[in-house]
């Protein structure tokens, strides 16, 4: 695998880094060029060091089982660990990834001072918990306290859904600016070199973290808001974890992974009476925006939030749910999604016994039937699974295989490398 | 509990930095203050903050439960990582340790660039493996070649044992120039901090980090070699591993835990044909050094790192193992110090498989009779034990006096200050 020298084209009040990478024994579709774009202000900040391309392209070139040649700069200290890095994702994911050789051109560090602080903001309970505790009334170290947050449009959001991702960002940026936070829309087709390769699920963290890295001339410290707890961790394996991720760090770029030292239920309490997170929170799997609020209050992720929220008695106050829970009879729709997959409502039964323990029956009905319906859904037959998909069941969004594509940024990069005289890098 | 100013002091051609530590509840065998000690030619790159005072320090305040009150200067990314430290230490160790405040009195980073690198350096496979990592040969980013190696008297090799330490010191640092490395001496009592309260095998980290931070003017990276693989590590709780030990860097200092990636034969392996391990190989937990050797080839610890060198075939190069195997017959030896709760025996089973499949009967006989002399070791009563006692056997050297203080270099820091 070649990951070539990153290019930078600045057009139309947006900035595009990219660079093209070739593979040599991949099937099926991969992207022409990969790249990341953001408004032009921020454009100033996107650097031609390989980093940002490298993080995620090691990935896949240990599921293709590819050495790789990294052409143009390279953080010396990014290569140091990533043999760390190739180590711990092989030690986890033997059968889906090798380790493989990586030959660089040049390793120098990036000869900038970045002075700014970023956290990948989704508007979910991790990343709203990840900037609460980084707020200067929280963090009191001026340089770990969040001025930037990223919001991706590539990633849980796709590059077809741009309605929704605009509707989140109008609300976000409101929001943001009351807190003096800068809200930098970022969007990147990244994931496409993994997508049919490896579950999303398993393998964000590269991808995440490398559009932190893309923006090396802005950041000195990144925070990744940690999706799991350590008691979830002990149990399963990641590619992003508090001892992954900083290995992805830079001279000049500090990743921490942040917040897998509380639990769901607890970032939540956390949360809970920060006004920003009532306007904005939004958790939902279903992105059906059209609905009124964002949370469809009907999957599980909107399940297993509301809950949390309900038994503090503060669910009136979130203004983002469609239907919010407003009885414990109520607690017992979550049968209707609940999801054994991932193991969140061990940790919800200490946290309502605490709080709100006339829930409690509720609940055990809750988890005992949804269990019954989680057996009977994960057991369907293929071909009932394929019947019932004409009726929206069984889908998901991202199943094209480019489905992380954006043509009209294909087109600009294939444009600008047929006009050479006018390149402006 | 309070973390004082630490100070300097001299004392022939020696610098100690000091800090006096100080419990609200007063506990029995707990250090009034605590040292490090280096030639005075290191004195420039000593730090005064309190970074090396505090990272040890910690487990006492976790331990007896007192929130901390620092009062020198502590760097700001060390403050800002020790609470997620302190989460992870608590959650392997809840009945050990738990989390508490600690109140920073100024929040600093060091006024110094420095440009070495560093290594803890006992002479052993961990060690030794990753000073050959970073030598020059192996790593081709300068940055991280390693350019000082630490050897530590206070830690494994205790203050009444001096004599033994000074004859390794010599000959490390001989052959450290020769390899371009300076080894510096470093002696201490934090480890007091540990011992006998808590289990020294899972609290060790903090201690190495210690003497990295008091030579904070030194050091923009150093390595804690892993002491376990990451199979290990899932099932082997401890204060040092990849995740913890970086944790404790400071913005000055860059700490990492090497060499987990790899597992114990594999260290052996890559540094099996290297003359400098080959000539100063030291694993031995009896420390009965002479000419005849280092390694007294009778405890655990020597034999689980010589049979892997013997099946490689290269046991007769390594210089300091007083009896070397020389048939496989020998590998039944392994059985008179067998500890399975070490963890190495399938690791070395399957490499002698690999590289002297002849060895494995006699290995796999060894682990047999090891076992079963080892069930009847654990069986032995209490009072068999205490008998057994004046005749050497069953001796906890951790609990020898003073094996982790230097009472003379108390007598001065008390001479010199007006506290005590």
């Amino acid at each position: 695998m070649i990951i070539h020298q990153p290019g930078i084209i600045r057009q139309n009040g947006y900035s595009i880094l990219w660079t093209k990478i070739e593979i040599e024994k991949g099937t099926g579709f991969f992207p022409e060029y990969v790249w990341y774009r953001v408004p032009e202000p921020y454009g100033a900040y996107f650097t031609t060091q390989n980093d940002a391309f490298l993080v995620p392209g090691i990935v896949c070139g240990m599921v293709l089982g590819e050495e790789l040649e990294v052409r143009g700069n390279v953080s010396p200290k990014l290569a140091y660990h990533l043999e760390e890095y190739q180590h711990i994702l092989n030690f986890r994911f033997p059968d889906l990834l090798q380790r493989v050789n990586v030959d660089y051109e040049r390793l120098a560090p990036l000869a900038v001072k970045p002075k700014a602080v970023g956290t990948t903001f989704s508007g979910g309970v991790d990343s709203l918990f990840t900037l609460w505790n980084h707020l200067p009334q929280n963090q009191p170290d001026p340089d770990y306290q969040v001025t930037h947050g990223l919001f991706i449009k590539g990633f849980d959001i796709l590059h077809t859904a741009e309605r929704n991702y605009r509707l989140l960002y109008d609300q976000y940026v409101l929001w943001a600016d009351k807190i003096g936070l800068a809200l930098i829309p970022i969007e990147t087709n990244i994931v496409g070199i993994t997508h049919k390769r490896l579950p999303l699920s398993y393998f964000h963290g590269p991808h995440i973290l490398s559009c932190g890295i893309s923006l090396g001339g802005l950041f000195q410290r990144f925070f990744m808001p940690s999706s799991w707890d350590y008691y979830c961790l002990r149990k399963k394996a990641y590619s992003s974890d508090p001892l992954v991720d900083p290995l992805l760090s830079t001279e000049t770029l500090d990743i921490i992974h942040h917040g897998a030292t509380h639990r769901r239920g607890e970032k939540i309490e956390m949360i809970a009476d920060w006004e920003l997170a009532q306007n904005i929170l939004w958790v939902c799997q279903e992105h059906k925006f059209e609905i009124a609020g964002w949370n469809c209050s009907r999957c599980d992720k909107c399940f297993r939030t509301m809950i949390p929220i309900f038994v503090l008695g503060k669910l009136d106050k979130f203004k983002t749910f469609a239907k919010p829970i407003k009885s414990n009879y109520e607690g017992l729709r979550w049968a209707r999604k609940f999801s054994l997959r991932h193991d969140f409502f061990t940790e919800m039964f200490p946290f309502i016994k605490k709080h709100k323990s006339d829930f409690l029956p509720w609940l055990r009905g809750a988890v005992f039937l949804g269990i019954i319906r989680n057996f009977l859904v994960t057991n369907m037959p293929g071909f009932a699974r394929k019947w019932l998909r004409r009726f929206g069941y069984y889908v998901t969004r991202n199943e094209a295989p480019d489905a992380y594509e954006m043509a009209e940024i294909t087109q600009i990069i294939r444009d600008w490398n047929d006009t050479p005289p006018t390149r402006n890098t | 509990m309070i973390l004082h100013q630490p100070e300097i002091l001299r004392q022939d051609g020696h610098t100690i930095v000091w800090a006096r530590i100080e419990l609200s509840v007063k506990q029995e065998n707990f250090p009034e203050t605590l040292w490090y000690r280096v030639p005075e030619g290191y004195e420039g790159n000593l730090s005064l903050h309190s970074d090396a005072f505090l990272v040890p320090g910690l487990l006492a305040g976790m331990q007896f439960g007192e929130d901390i009150e620092v009062r020198g200067a502590v760097s700001p990314k060390l403050a800002y990582h020790l609470e997620e430290y302190q989460y992870v230490l608590h959650f392997r160790m809840p009945e050990d340790v738990k989390p508490v405040e600690i109140k920073y009195h100024q929040l600093k980073s060091l006024n110094a660039k420095p440009e070495g690198v560093g290594v803890t350096f006992s002479g052993g496979v961990d060690s030794l493996f990753t000073l050959w990592k970073h030598l020059p040969q192996n790593q081709n980013i300068l940055d991280y070649q390693i350019t000082h190696g630490l050897f530590i008297l206070g830690f494994d090799i205790h203050f009444t044992e001096k004599k033994q330490y000074y004859q390794l010191l010599n000959s490390y640092q001989l052959g450290g120039e020769r390899i371009g490395i300076s080894i510096i001496p470093l002696e201490t009592n934090i480890v007091q901090i540990i011992v006998p309260r808590l289990y020294y095998p899972h609290f060790y980290g903090p201690i190495l980090a210690g003497c990295a931070h008091v030579l904070g003017g030194l050091f923009k990276r150093f390595y804690i070699p892993s002491s376990r693989d990451y199979h290990q590590i899932r099932i082997w709780t401890s204060s040092s591993d990849p995740l913890s030990d970086p944790l404790l860097s400071s913005d000055s200092l860059n700490l990492i835990h090497h060499g987990a990636t790899h597992r114990r034969v594999e260290k052996i392996v890559e540094i099996s044909r290297w003359k400098f391990a080959q000539d100063h190989l030291r694993v031995c937990f009896n420390k009965e050094y002479d000419e005849s050797g280092l390694n007294c080839l009778r405890c655990e610890k020597c034999t689980r790192t010589m049979v892997p060198l013997y099946a490689l075939d290269v046991m007769g190069e390594f210089a300091t193992f007083k009896k070397p195997f020389r048939t496989n017959r020998d590998g039944l030896w392994v059985a008179r110090k067998f500890n399975p709760s070490q963890g190495y025996v399938p690791e070395t089973i399957q490499f002698v498989r690999e590289h002297k499949p002849d060895l494995l009967p006699w290995l796999i006989a060894a682990t047999l009779f090891g076992t079963i002399r080892y069930w009847l070791l654990k069986m032995i009563p209490g009072f068999l034990k205490k008998g057994l006692e004046r005749f050497g056997y069953f001796v906890d050297p951790l609990k020898e006096e003073n094996a982790f203080e230097d009472p003379a270099i108390i007598q001065l820091i008390r001479k010199v200050s007006s506290c005590f």
